[in-house]
């Protein structure tokens, strides 16, 4: 038996039973796809002879376009057609086919309902049903009417479980005689309207009922269709474990990142949009931004070229396309890799069963976008536009601290005679301002007083507001797009447009991209064939100028709190950095280049300018070969080309400044020799990709009785191309584009004596290819539409160097079953559950060791040593035949259920993984030549568990809230008795019964009389950082970085045509380190130029004997590295990272239908207002800290505030 | 339809057939070991990995010393502080140290090339023996400086037994790293000279490349350090006999000292890469100078203020500077000189030791202020020489290796107690301290705990 709609062939066999519920179904799917019909040829050319109605119909429907919804129960008894008609009225012609038959029909816009002429009143229940025994059966009689009271005709209304159903009449009415006591469900379906589920109870009396109809809404809508990247399934047929997010979904935060978009919405999933990382259930591996821990990423059907969803770009050009994907300072700029307003779903595939399918690369789980479509009989334009606005980060938020501690921190480093006196000798760098009136009162230029008073004028002056105002602007975000979806009988289109720029906090910074996507089908030989294109071309553009960020930063060139830019006057204020002010103008008047520096001016210089432009396009074939049989080959080709422009100004400091330490006086001729050619430095870099993949798979879908088996099975190649390569240009003029060819192996003199070498590493050329070579096949079988197996098994080979086949490939594969209870008999007499299936699932996925580790020892060729000119080589990689596959099993329990009519609806999983051969880079003894080795180290266990839970706790005519609360747990341990944890190992690694993103401190024991840092050894004895005692030191665990509880509950109360979203993420029972010192930042161990770190706890230092009964910082005088080290890593400095976070806050407004009706041009047009960034609501720590955002007195690293969006949207 | 069945069953299993080899490529810009110039190619990054000997006993020897409270020791950092004040301790159990690490590398990378040469391919035996073989020295070389810095002073009566390093001689990732024996590693690295020697040219075209001049040169530091003087002597004589190029300081005066690659006096070359603005020179090594006479004096060192980042106020050691191609540490002419001039002085011939300093000394010095050295006694000639050694060696490393072996010189005061001053604290080192031996980092020692700690 097969309901048909749409030309499409349902997914399943019905049992009677359930024959109303699929029903519904099929008018959901038939609904969404013609609520907008028209365009269609009106006229019917037909000619049958004795032909079954079954295929006039098609014919019919091919040739009007109008759709037909019928049972094929009801054309069980119909008569052969026999007609001759030429340029008739479709509504003739169909009175002709159907006049004679016994059913009745009618048209509601432009779909044919059939239904049998007999269905209102007889009783056609055959199953003997228990309830139906006690009582006297009643009339169940009810209205339907729309929002404003008016009767809705022509709505199928299905009363479950008995097998009856009727239509509503002109008066909107319908009913159902001699019901027997008990309980039922009412299904109401209407083309226009939304679906009714109704639980009934009848007793002792007539039961009446009044139904007020929605108008249909997408929402109802809204995918249950899941998508593997090889088949398309019904979300309620499948085993495994899969979370679909819908482009309407995606739409309530319209931020330009994708990644915030998604932050929360799904249990089970982990978006970092600081770090741009994405986990699925959990960390596998140490190193989480390398991509073999990141989840598979999948575009219609064939993984990216990108697999990242959105991109940072670079500061420096880099060939390495792989190279620096973390954020230079937050609220920096990045760029999207896929237009979020082109995607119609992203389903995550979390558990074996879901993404199996994916065999070597599934082990973390795969992200499948699917690109929208367009629809049949549709013609929308879509135009939508979106700019959002927020300030930088407030300077009042740095944990730094004041003006005057700076100073004496600075007076102490004087003080001790940790800064040599520049005006000794002119190789000596620039000081600080304050330092300067302390060398000046110590030689006695000026009197204490004098010093005193002009210090206490620098610790009053702050710098924040020209670095506000004159480095940093609003960061702006605008996006537009336009999009054009419809399409005929045989062929569909949907075009889209994208621009999206942004420019962040930081001046000279800004990131631009356009989208634009072409997706097509067309239909050919009587649908047997179809054929489906996509294509894509993004072209992204960024620029990236670090002056902004240096002068925030510490170091050289970082503004000390009270370095101002400008002077009262607003003339840029100069200073030394290399050399002091005074030294560098003496060089000046030498014929040297000017050598200061203000960060204004660099504004203007260093840009790395990064375009790329990426191409996608994929054609795919489909034909029928027998009615439940169809071959398709499809195929894709990404190319993606990325330039690096980094222009190094020869008005540029560091250019300014290279030159001139290059720059010599001959004393003999008493000229000044150039060592490197006067001008800028060019760089360019080109990164290439190449991706292509062919695939080649045979569907077959059956339906034999009861049973229901839908089967892939497939090969595919794929080969993945990456070359880059670099040059640089030496005395570039920009106004010429001229260069000087430079031999960079050759010494140079150098300001001061010496030589040096430029020693550029230009000849390298990065290459990458990496085929992949699959067999799949996938198996889904369906009884009575309850119970439901799956398997799949995939076989996959890869171009590993050297590696045997059998080593190289190997099958990895996975089963599953689900149970659909509330489909069994024993379901039906309840009415709390309307859906309740569990899943249970087992497979194995797999991770390859890729080219960071070989089997073979390789060698990397191609540069030359800078002294001897022979050509050298390294070796890349020892080899290390003990290498294999890592691979995850996976076992999965889920329960999706649905109570209350829908009103609240849950989904629970709980599984358990355990990765074998965990490929690991292991801390190596450097003894054998390697500190760090990968092996399939260690074995990694973990389990977890996640719910999701939607309610509408209010629902009435005007109001309606849902409620959505997503949860996950996820842990994970090390069980591998080859790593057994000792007191005194690493803070951080793989050991036997801890997680694998653990991390342990030392146990703090205060300061000692120097002021440096003490710790517990194992047996409680008191270390000390420069004792060389032989006990060994004690870490404790501390917790886990990822937090293992973490989800988000968001709101959504929607009052007529407003809705008001409120998104609200939480992150528990995670430890962060507070870094407010670390031995990097630490003014013992860096340079003593430039901005010292302000951290505020650095004020609290220790200064003399006897302060170590105060204060635990320690101090500068007689710090050394195990003493910073142990501060910085002691559980002194680690604290709980739990809190909740208020992501978003929208308003939107849809302007009313009625209204829109008037205007007679736009079919829907909404408009929005978002607020994101609010900040965090509740944190477990008391010192204000935002874990995410861990303070470091460093502006880089503060939380951005709060984001203003507003979104626009039409449609015509 | 039931064609285009057979047609897609049929490209399928086509498909299948073919694509095994689709995926047999081999990755590009990386490749497996096998040309028998790759590992020519290995041996050829000196400047990276294979040229660097050591850094840290630099700081350790009693000619670097900087006042207590100079910028210099404040801004040091502190694992050279740790060297520089002889602490039982250097690295923190986090810390990799750097001079092991670097070491076991080049270790790594000559074990991988005498493992695999002779079974490349596309090189005649020839050139694989010569590829081996230069290998070889290349390990001698790195066995002699790992010996010299962590383990005892070579004694004859205690060699056997002394704890030397682990001797690793193939690129075994999972080899025991229990430490051979002193005397081991020194067969070791005396047999693997041996071997070398005959595959080798006399002389190579570049002098960061092994020869025979290097093997011999290399001869005769290891006999001088087992305190086999004749042989020593002897080696070096040999060395002397391929390589005796001096430089003339007189004609560089004006500057354009030769590059590393153009130095006569570089037998073998090997080198501290790490960037030192200069080294603080105690008053003592500075004493030892005739400072208007002794042109080492005027080229080689300079007042502190003087060179940007030195930031002590003493003179310090310049010569690195003046082509800024790091401090050489590999044997070369003057060493050799020296070491047959103490193997003479040991042996009582006066006269042909002082003869060969003066030789030496005659183009270090200014013409004018030149005058000839003698010795009443091979006792005095031995004094003369282990001094010119100190002003001909300095700055290189070279005399805390002295230090630890004239120890064994009894009726000498060629190593006294040092003591300086960091930070407010005094530091002391006696003759016969366990602290002339470089402890070995913890990290290895827990990450491999059959490896023993020295004595501390």
């Amino acid at each position: 038996m097969q309901l048909q709609a749409n030309g499409k062939i349902l997914p399943y066999p019905i049992p009677k039973t359930l024959l109303m519920m699929k029903l519904t179904v099929v008018l959901m799917l038939a609904v969404c796809l013609q609520v907008q019909a028209h365009t269609y040829a009106q006229t019917i050319t037909l000619k049958v002879q004795n032909s079954p109605l079954e295929k006039v119909l098609a014919q019919l429907k091919k040739q009007s376009g109008y759709q037909f919804f019928y049972r094929d129960a009801a054309l069980r008894n119909t008569k052969p057609v026999t007609l001759d008609v030429k340029d008739r009225p479709f509504d003739e012609v169909l009175n002709l086919v159907l006049k004679d038959q016994p059913l009745k029909w009618s048209i509601v816009k432009k779909t044919v309902v059939i239904l049998e002429k007999e269905t209102v009143d007889i009783h056609v229940d055959t199953l003997p049903r228990k309830e139906q025994a006690s009582g006297t059966p009643q009339l169940l009689s009810g209205t339907l009417v729309d929002e404003a009271g008016k009767p809705i005709a022509g709505a199928a209304v299905a009363l479950s479980p008995l097998m009856r159903y009727t239509s509503s009449n002109n008066n909107g009415e319908f009913h159902f005689a001699d019901v027997p006591p008990g309980n039922y469900t009412l299904v109401i379906t209407h083309i226009t309207y939304n679906r009714i589920n109704r639980r009934v109870k009848i007793t002792n009396g007539p039961v009446q009922l009044q139904l007020t109809m929605a108008p249909y809404s997408d929402e109802q809508a809204e995918v249950e269709v899941l998508s593997t990247g090889y088949q398309t399934k019904s979300k309620a047929t499948t085993t495994g474990s899969a979370s679909v997010v819908g482009a309407r979904e995606l739409a309530t935060n319209p931020s330009s990142n994708l990644l915030e978009r998604l932050e929360g919405i799904r249990p089970g999933v982990l978006f970092d949009n600081r770090n741009n990382r994405i986990q699925i259930r959990g960390v596998n591996g140490l190193n989480p931004n390398l991509s073999s821990v990141m989840p598979l990423i999948v575009i219609d059907g064939f993984p990216a070229i990108d697999q990242n969803l959105t991109r940072i770009p670079l500061h420096e050009p880099n060939r390495n396309p792989d190279a620096g994907n973390q954020p230079l300072a937050t609220g920096n700029t990045f760029l999207s890799n896929f237009n979020p307003n082109d995607i119609e779903s992203i389903t995550f595939l979390k558990d074996a069963a879901a993404a199996a399918i994916w065999g070597s690369r599934a082990a973390n789980g795969v992200i499948v976008i699917e690109t929208k479509k367009g629809k049949k009989g549709v013609t929308a334009v879509n135009v939508g536009a979106t700019y959002s606005v927020s300030n930088p980060a407030n300077f009042s938020n740095l944990d730094a601290m004041s003006n005057a501690q700076y100073i004496e921190l600075e007076k102490e480093l004087f003080e001790n005679g940790f800064v040599a006196d520049p005006s000794t000798h002119w190789r000596y760098p620039e000081i600080s301002e304050a330092m300067n009136w302390m060398f000046r009162a110590q030689r006695g230029e000026v009197s204490a007083a004098q010093r005193d008073s002009a210090l206490a004028v620098l610790s009053h002056r702050s710098n924040h507001g020209q670095l506000r105002n004159l480095l940093m602007q609003r960061a702006i975000t605008q996006q537009y797009n336009l999009s054009m979806s419809g399409g005929g009988e045989n062929s569909t289109y949907y075009l889209s447009g994208n621009y999206t720029r942004n420019t962040p906090v930081f001046r000279s910074n800004y990131g631009e991209s356009y989208f634009i996507t072409s997706n097509t089908t067309h239909d050919f030989l009587q649908k047997r064939i179809s054929l489906s294109t996509n294509l894509n071309y993004t072209y992204s553009k960024s620029q990236v100028n670090v002056a902004a960020v240096n002068a925030l930063s510490y170091g050289n060139y970082g503004m000390r709190p009270y370095d101002m830019l400008t002077d009262e006057n607003g003339n840029l204020i100069y200073r030394g950095v290399t050399y002091t002010k005074r030294a560098v103008d003496s060089f000046e008047r030498m014929g040297y280049l000017p050598w200061t520096y203000n960060p204004i001016d660099e504004l203007n210089y260093n840009n790395n300018i990064s375009q790329k432009n990426a191409v996608r396009a994929r054609l795919a074939i489909k034909g029928k070969i027998t009615k439940w049989l169809t071959a398709e080959v499809s195929g894709q080709l990404q190319r993606s080309n990325e330039t690096q422009d980094y222009l190094q100004n020869k008005n540029s400091y560091v250019i300014r400044d290279l030159l001139n330490t290059a720059t010599t006086l001959n004393t003999a001729t008493n000229k000044l020799v150039y060592g490197i050619p006067l001008g800028g430095i060019y760089k360019v870099a080109n990164i290439r990709g190449e991706d292509y993949a062919l695939r080649g798979q045979l569907n077959i879908d059956k339906y034999f009785k009861e049973h229901h088996l839908s089967m892939i099975a497939g090969t595919e190649i794929r080969q993945t191309r990456i070359t880059g390569n670099s040059m640089t240009q030496y005395g570039y003029d920009e106004d010429v584009s001229s260069s000087v060819v430079v031999n960079p192996t050759i010494p140079y003199d150098v300001l001061g004596g010496g030589t040096r070498t430029l020693n550029s590493t230009d000849n390298l050329i990065y290459k990458r290819r990496n085929r992949y070579l699959s067999y799949y096949t996938t198996a889904d079988y369906g009884f009575r539409n309850k119970y439901f197996l799956s398997g799949s098994l995939r076989f996959d080979d890869a171009n590993l160097i050297g590696v045997d086949r059998k080593r190289r490939a190997q099958p990895l594969w996975s089963v599953g079953g689900r149970w659909d209870i509330t489909n069994e008999s024993f379901m039906q007499d309840q009415y709390v559950l309307n859906r309740l299936a569990v899943r249970l699932t087992y497979g194995v996925g797999g991770n390859t060791p890729g080219l960071s580790s070989q089997t073979y020892t390789t060698i990397n060729l191609g540069s030359n040593d800078i002294y001897t000119q022979l050509p050298y080589g390294t070796i890349g990689v020892p080899g290390n035949d003990m290498l294999g596959w890592e691979t995850t099993k996976s076992l999965n329990l889920g329960i999706d259920a649905a109570l209350l009519n829908d009103r609240i609806s849950f989904s629970f999983d709980i599984y358990k993984k355990k990765t074998e051969d965990l490929l690991y880079s292991l801390p190596f003894n450097s003894t054998y030549g390697w500190n760090y080795l990968t092996f399939n180290a260690a074995t990694l266990k973990g389990h977890g568990l996640e719910f999701g839970i939607t309610g509408i706790p209010v629902k009435t005519k005007n109001w309606r809230l849902t409620s959505t609360l997503n949860f996950s747990y996820n842990t994970n341990k090390v069980t591998d008795n080859r790593f057994p944890r000792n007191t005194s190992t690493l803070l951080s690694g793989v050991y036997d019964g801890y997680p694998i993103d653990g991390i342990w401190a030392y146990r703090w024991a205060g300061l000692d009389s120097v002021g440096q840092s003490q710790i517990f050894d194992s047996t409680g004895k008191v270390l000390n950082s420069t004792s060389a005692s032989t006990s060994t030191r004690y870490l404790a665990y501390q917790g886990r970085t990822t937090a293992p509880y973490f989800g988000a509950f968001i709101n959504n109360l929607q009052y007529k045509n407003f809705s008001l979203l409120v998104r609200i993420t939480y992150y528990m029972g995670h430890v962060f380190r507070k870094q407010d010192i670390t031995s990097g930042h630490y003014p013992s161990t860096s340079s003593f130029s430039g901005m010292l770190n302000t951290s505020k706890a650095l004020a609290n230092r220790w200064r003399q004997p006897g302060d170590e009964a105060f204060t635990h910082v320690p101090g500068i005088l007689y710090a050394n590295f195990n003493s910073i080290d142990w501060y910085a890593n002691s559980d002194l400095n680690v604290r709980d990272a739990s809190h909740v976070r208020l992501q978003q806050v929208s308003l939107a407004y849809t302007i009313p239908q009625t209204v829109l009706r008037k205007t007679k041009v736009f079919h829907n047009a909404s408009a929005s207002f978002t607020v994101s960034n609010l900040g965090i609501i509740w944190r477990a720590n008391d010192e204000g800290i935002d874990p995410d955002y861990v303070l470091t007195g460093n502006y880089t690293n503060l939380p951005p505030s709060a984001n203003y969006t507003f979104n626009l949207n039409f449609s015509f | 339809m039931k064609q285009l069945l057979y047609i897609l069953t049929a490209i399928t299993v086509l498909h299948t057939a073919a694509c095994r080899k689709y995926v047999e490529i081999p990755a590009e810009n990386i490749r497996a070991l096998k040309y028998t110039r790759d590992y020519q190619a290995l041996l050829n990054n000196s400047y990276l990995q294979l040229e660097r000997s050591y850094f840290y006993p630099l700081y350790a020897s009693d000619e670097v010393y900087a006042a207590d409270g100079s910028t210099w020791q404040n801004n040091l950092n502190i694992n050279i502080a740790n060297s520089y004040c002889w602490l039982p301790k250097i690295w923190s159990e986090t810390q990799e140290d750097a001079d092991w690490a670097n070491l076991y590398k080049s270790m790594y990378i000559v074990n991988t090339v005498t493992d695999e040469v002779m079974s490349s391919t596309e090189g005649t035996e020839a050139e694989k023996k010569k590829i081996y073989a230069e290998a070889q020295v290349h390990r001698a070389f790195l066995y002699y400086t790992l010996v010299t810095i962590y383990a005892q002073q070579y004694d004859a009566a205690t060699a056997a037994t002394d704890p030397g390093v682990p001797l690793l001689l193939s690129p075994d990732l999972f080899a025991s790293l229990k430490r051979a024996p002193v005397a081991k590693v020194y067969e070791q690295i005396l047999k693997d000279l041996q071997e070398a020697l005959p595959e080798l040219p006399e002389l190579p075209q570049v002098n960061t490349a092994p020869s025979k001049a290097a093997v011999y040169a290399m001869m005769a530091r290891v006999y001088l350090q087992m305190r086999a003087f004749a042989d020593a002597g002897r080696y070096a004589d040999s060395a002397l006999h391929l390589q005796n190029s001096l430089i003339d300081l007189n004609d560089h005066v004006a500057g354009g000292y030769p590059t590393k690659t153009n130095d006569p006096e570089i037998i073998f070359s090997k080198a501290i890469h790490s960037f030192v603005a200069s080294l603080p020179l105690h008053q003592e090594t500075i004493d030892l100078f005739d400072s208007t006479a002794d042109l080492r004096f005027s080229l080689f060192t300079r007042l502190g203020t003087e060179v940007a980042g030195a930031n002590f106020e003493n003179r310090g050691y310049y010569k690195n500077r003046l082509v800024n191609q790091g401090i050489y540490t590999g044997p070369g002419v003057p060493e050799m000189m020296l070491i047959k001039a103490e193997a003479d002085a040991r042996a009582g011939n006066t006269g042909s030791a002082m003869a060969i300093l003066n030789t030496l000394r005659t183009k270090r010095y200014t013409p004018a202020g030149y005058y000839d050295l003698t010795a009443a006694s091979p006792q005095e000639a031995l004094i003369h020489v282990i001094n010119e050694r100190r002003r001909e060696l300095m700055g290189t490393g070279m005399r805390w290796f002295d230090q630890r072996r004239l120890q064994k010189d009894t009726g000498y005061d060629f190593v006294k107690t040092v003591s300086r001053q960091f930070k407010g604290t005094t530091y002391t080192l006696e003759p016969g301290s366990p602290r002339y031996v470089f402890a070995i980092a913890d990290k290895y020692i827990q990450l491999n705990p059959e490896i023993e700690q020295n004595p501390r």
